[in-house]
């Protein structure tokens, strides 16, 4: 599975992104991410209502997430406030891996 | 250059819709009105995620449609993403355990008390709405926000930032965002959402210098700098006195705030540039505040932003805060050089285009 990651704006305006493929990373971080796909729930319908949700607020971060796999390409974009408390594990997880990705650049 | 929905007989795009200039006095009712109505909406808002989270409506005091006391709120997310979910410390309690509760708590106190004592506004709404504060929100999370209703914070990363709660001039910050949204509603975009930044910056950093007691020439016009983490200590987010060099660093690059309209940045990132562009008036603010001290750059300020409108630029803003200061040069809360002083500010930075 191939994944392309971008969370950028907020508060202190960051750019953060990466794109992996899942099978390079250690097997505990690719596990951690599969349950936290799972929690996510990426396949239900709603979430593709809240893609052109308006943000709300001021200082929200802006997320963006393209999945692909054999089958299909799913892609997804949230706020900080637009993303549904299912999925905002998951952006956790993956900002952090872009700021440790960034990190060791 | 006009905007699309804008023809020449009607151009919105320089000049302030005679309405807010002409009958301001009728605008001020009009406000008044539009606030009552967006204060409800938050309320109600309130209930419908009190609904959410615990599957039944809570008899609180965010349902009541009377007059609040702005009692605060501090709530630990404890590294989940719910919001409201342990209330950590309300108003009148004795001070917690944590010490990011206690930094929610005190800031927000004295960014409410200044509104109300100095500039006699009564909290976000001017009806005196609580202020809900939730603390310790995601893991590691490097942000701090305004969602409309109510503030959140993250702990940071630790190694480039540590918490966002632990600065007056973020909680200064993101309660003016709320100010905003119930005055003008200055929409999050372009050039407006670049004047929404602003002045969340100038209340952050306008209460920071009234509340350590400095002048504008001891202060450091700083945003930011006491979240930096362990690393980065000197760096900050953004630097009003001088925009473009509050950073420069691994994560975040380096600072590209630009000081001067020449240098206007046109990406479409962070909302066509809203926390870039903020140095342009960041820059005015500082320099007018040098002149005739930050408590009176501030008073004007804020009158300013209470005749803004949701769609306003820079060009429209000059002139705003030019007929705010000439307000108060004919009651006499500031004195006449301001208009001058004013002017030399937003020309130094390239303002009007
Ligand atoms: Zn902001
Ligand atoms: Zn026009």
């Amino acid at each position: 599975m191939h994944i392309q990651f971008s969370c950028i704006g907020g508060f202190a305006n960051l750019d953060l992104n990466f794109q992996i493929d899942t099978n390079e990373l250690p097997q505990e971080k690719n596990e951690e991410l599969k349950n936290l796909m799972k929690t996510a729930d990426l396949s239900n319908p709603h979430l593709s209502k809240i893609v052109g949700a308006k943000s709300q607020g001021a200082d929200a971060f802006s997320y963006q997430l393209d999945i692909v796999n054999e089958k299909k390409k799913q892609s997804f974009s949230f706020t900080d406030t637009t993303a549904p408390e299912e999925v905002r594990p998951l952006l956790d997880y993956l900002r952090n891996l872009a700021i440790e990705i960034k990190m060791a650049e | 250059m006009h905007k699309k929905d804008c023809s020449k007989m009607k151009c919105q795009c320089f000049i302030v819709p005679n309405y807010i200039l002409e009958n301001l006095a009728q605008n001020e009712v009009e406000a008044a009105r539009i606030s009552i109505a967006k204060s409800r909406q938050v309320r109600r808002r309130r209930i419908m995620k009190e609904y959410d989270i615990n599957g039944v409506v809570a008899l609180t005091d965010a349902g009541s449609e009377r007059k609040g006391e702005s009692a605060r709120h501090v709530y630990d997310c404890k590294g989940g993403t719910k919001l409201r979910q342990n209330e950590a410390r309300k108003e009148g309690d004795r001070s917690s355990g944590d010490s990011v509760v206690n930094h929610a708590y005190d800031y927000s106190g004295v960014v409410r008390d200044y509104f109300k004592d100095v500039l006699h506004r009564n909290s976000i709404d001017n009806e005196g709405l609580d202020l809900i504060l939730n603390v310790h929100y995601g893991d590691k999370f490097t942000n701090a926000y305004w969602d409309g209703d109510e503030m959140v914070f993250g702990d940071g990363d630790g190694v480039i930032f540590s918490n966002f709660a632990n600065s007056l001039d973020v909680i200064g910050h993101e309660l003016t965002h709320g100010v905003t949204q119930f005055t003008s509603g200055l929409e999050y975009e372009g050039q407006s959402g670049a004047l929404n930044e602003h002045l969340s910056d100038v209340f952050g950093v306008t209460i920071k210098q009234f509340h350590l007691k400095q002048s504008a020439q001891e202060a450091d016009w700083l945003i930011g700098a006491d979240i930096m983490g362990p690393t980065l200590k000197g760096q900050a987010l953004r630097s009003m006195k001088a925009p473009g060099t509050a950073f420069d660093n691994k994560l975040m690059g380096k600072d590209m705030q630009p000081d001067h309209m020449k240098n206007f940045y046109r990406g479409e990132q962070d909302n066509h540039g809203v926390h870039i562009n903020s140095g342009i008036p960041n820059k005015a603010f500082y320099l007018v505040s040098m002149e005739i001290g930050t408590d009176k750059a501030a008073l004007i300020w804020f009158n300013a932003m209470q005749n803004l409108f949701a769609t306003a630029n820079f060009n429209q803003f000059v002139q705003i805060v030019l007929k705010a200061a000439q307000k108060l040069v004919d009651s006499g809360e500031v004195t006449d050089t301001a208009i001058r002083t004013i002017e030399d500010a937003f020309k130094a930075v390239g303002l009007p285009e």
